[in-house]
Formats: structure tokens, C-alpha cells, sequence
């Protein structure tokens, strides 16, 4: 079977315990995708064999019936159209070599990784295209001590 | 480099607010960084906060590669709210290589690791790379309110200053102060100060 998405020994773990849990056919989503941790799910009624395809690659088959547990910690599959081309793009091919990346994510409910980094990529992209700027936010007050500014002012 | 070393220098301060530039400045002072960067941008607060980029540039062949740091804040969010991101960002400069995120992979993992339920039963690079970037805003706390304006913070709460009005003078969130202000922020700071 062809691993594209994942590593052999979870393919292999898989085969042993997973079942019908994250199921991406051409990029439409069949189930309720799989988040990462220990997740329970499944097909109910479902027949002993199932395959389940992860983007676009046949990652296994498996062996349960009904509703079946994962064990495997497992990651959703963000392939490089989920993680954002431009992201991917401006990190990877533009001749800078990544050192490090962190977000502070947003505050929406549901928020998913893919939005997130759609939104990352846009902020990057536009400051690449205009060029590097140092701009800092500066408070605009004059310093002061807690014990003086709050003294005179009470 | 370490967040000891910036905590020491920063500890004593009672001069409100402590500008990013100042926390810039003593980063640049003590290791190697070719240029630290604040730039701004319209940013949706449901999608995106903040952003910490840091790559090596190749100038050209043979030359000494340039390590470079990029720090983006939400433009159109209150200048206390930027600061605070600012400041957690700049943190993420004293990443430690294990928390390194340099690859997709990694990448992918700690987007999902960080908008994900935590689980006690994951264990692995990317929880830990997740768990430690969700407390960078707590180790940035003692940079931006540092331990002796602190202390003067605490007698002027007792005297009938409000929060609001304590969090105006070092211009850094309400929510941030009423953090900085309760009792359990010393023990908080203690076991931040002995990870570092």
C-alpha cells in the first residue's frame, strides 16, 4: 500500500487496530476528520474490511467491525494544499532556510490548522512583497514608576 | 543565550512601560542575531495572533549566512494587546533546538497540536513543542512587568488602584496585570525562573 501520508510502523499499527476513521476521497471529506489523540470511531454496520483513504494515497485497511477504536495516535493529514501553498511556498522554496515557526493562533472556535496557516501565509506573503519594515509598536507613554504615575494621579 | 539572562537584566526595572525595543535591544546584546524584525499587519483575531519567523538567509555563495528574525503583530489590535504578542514572540528566540520548529512536518504537527484537544496520552515532540509554545506567554510576563514594578503594583492595588488603571501605566492588557497581580503568579514566575 502506498504511504505517502504516513510512516510505515503507523500503517502497520493501523492495520492492526484502526478502523474506518478518516476517510479524504479526491479532498471531499467523507467522515468527520480524525484530530490528533486517541480517537474512537467508526462506521457502524460496517463489514470486517474497510479501506480508508488519506488524501490521496491508500494507507490501509482495517480489521474491525462496527465501531472500532483507534489506538494509534494519529495526525490529521494536512498535505502541502492544506497547509497553504504560499505558506509552504514562502517557508520552503524561496531560498530562506527555515530556522524556526510559531503561531499564536486565533481565537475562533474551530479554528483548524489549515485556516490557520492560510491566514499565516497571507500576513507573510504581504510583508514579502512589500519588503521588510521594522516597525515596532511603541506605547507612546512617557515612563514612569507605579508608585509615582498612581500617586499623582490616585 | 538564556531568559535567565533577561530576566536578570529586566528584574529590578520599576520604569513602566518596558518598550519591545528595550527587550530588542538586550536579545541583540547578548547573542548572535543579524536583525530582529516588528512589522504589523491587519490580522483576523479569530484566525491569527501573532507570528514568530526565523530563517538564515544566504546572501550569497561562500558569505557568512545571516540569521534573521521576523516578528508579526496584529496592526489593528489595541498597542497593549501588540506589545503583549510582541513580547511572547521574542521569547521564542531563546527556543531551545528541540523546540525548533524547521520542517513541514513539524509544522503541521504543532498547528494541529495547538488548535487540538489536549490528551494526557499523546506524548511526543509535537506536544511538547505545543505545550511549550502556549507558555511563552507566560514567560514574557516577567519581561514586560518585571518583579519590582511588580511589587509596586501589588502596594497600589492594596491603596485602591484598579487594575485597569496599573495597566495603564505599563500599557500592557488588563487580563495580563490581573495575572501578574494574583497569588498564584509568584509561584507561576518561581517554576518559570527554574525552567530557564
Amino acid at each position: 500500500m502506498a504511504c505517502d501520508f504516513v510512516r510505515w510502523s503507523e500503517y502497520v499499527e493501523m492495520e492492526q487496530t484502526a478502523y474506518g476513521l478518516c476517510l479524504f476521497l479526491g479532498g471531499e471529506r467523507q467522515k468527520d476528520r480524525l484530530v490528533p489523540g486517541r480517537q474512537e470511531g467508526g462506521v457502524t454496520g460496517a463489514s470486517a474490511r474497510k479501506e480508508f483513504v488519506i488524501g490521496h494515497a491508500v494507507v490501509g485497511r482495517g480489521t474491525g467491525e462496527g465501531r472500532g477504536v483507534a489506538k494509534q495516535s494519529w495526525r490529521s493529514v494536512m498535505d502541502e494544499s492544506a497547509m497553504d501553498r504560499d505558506l509552504h511556498s514562502l517557508l520552503f522554496e524561496e531560498g530562506r532556510e527555515l530556522v524556526n515557526i510559531k503561531f499564536l493562533p486565533g481565537t475562533n472556535r474551530g479554528l483548524s490548522p489549515e485556516r490557520l496557516c492560510a491566514a499565516a501565509g497571507k500576513a507573510l506573503r504581504s510583508i514579502f512583497n512589500e519588503g521588510l519594515k521594522d516597525e515596532p509598536p511603541v506605547s507612546g507613554r512617557k515612563k514612569s514608576s507605579i508608585r509615582d504615575a498612581l500617586a499623582v494621579n490616585g | 543565550m538564556s531568559l535567565r539572562k533577561l530576566y536578570d537584566l529586566f528584574r529590578g526595572r520599576t520604569d513602566l512601560p518596558i518598550e519591545i525595543t528595550e527587550l530588542r535591544d538586550a536579545v541583540v546584546k547578548f547573542g548572535p542575531q543579524d536583525g530582529i524584525i516588528f512589522q504589523g499587519r491587519d490580522l483576523d483575531p479569530g484566525e491569527l495572533g501573532g507570528i514568530f519567523y526565523q530563517w538564515k538567509d544566504h546572501p550569497a555563495p561562500y558569505a557568512e549566512p545571516r540569521l534573521m528574525t521576523l516578528i508579526v503583530f496584529p496592526s489593528n489590535a489595541l498597542v497593549s494587546s501588540q506589545r503583549m504578542v510582541c513580547a511572547k514572540e521574542l521569547v521564542h528566540i531563546m527556543d531551545p533546538p528541540i523546540e525548533r520548529v524547521n520542517d513541514a512536518d513539524k509544522l503541521k504537527s504543532l498547528a494541529e497540536k495547538l488548535l487540538g484537544p489536549m490528551s494526557s496520552e499523546d506524548f511526543g515532540l509535537a506536544d511538547l513543542i505545543a505545550a511549550q509554545d502556549k507558555m511563552a506567554v507566560y514567560r514574557c510576563i516577567p519581561l514586560v512587568f518585571p518583579s519590582a514594578a511588580r511589587i509596586e503594583a501589588i502596594a497600589a492595588a492594596e491603596a485602591g488602584s484598579t487594575i485597569e488603571k496599573i495597566a495603564e501605566v505599563a500599557c500592557l492588557p488588563a487580563r495580563i496585570v490581573e495575572l501578574a497581580l494574583s497569588p498564584d503568579w509568584a509561584e507561576i514566575e518561581k517554576t518559570i525562573l527554574e525552567d530557564c
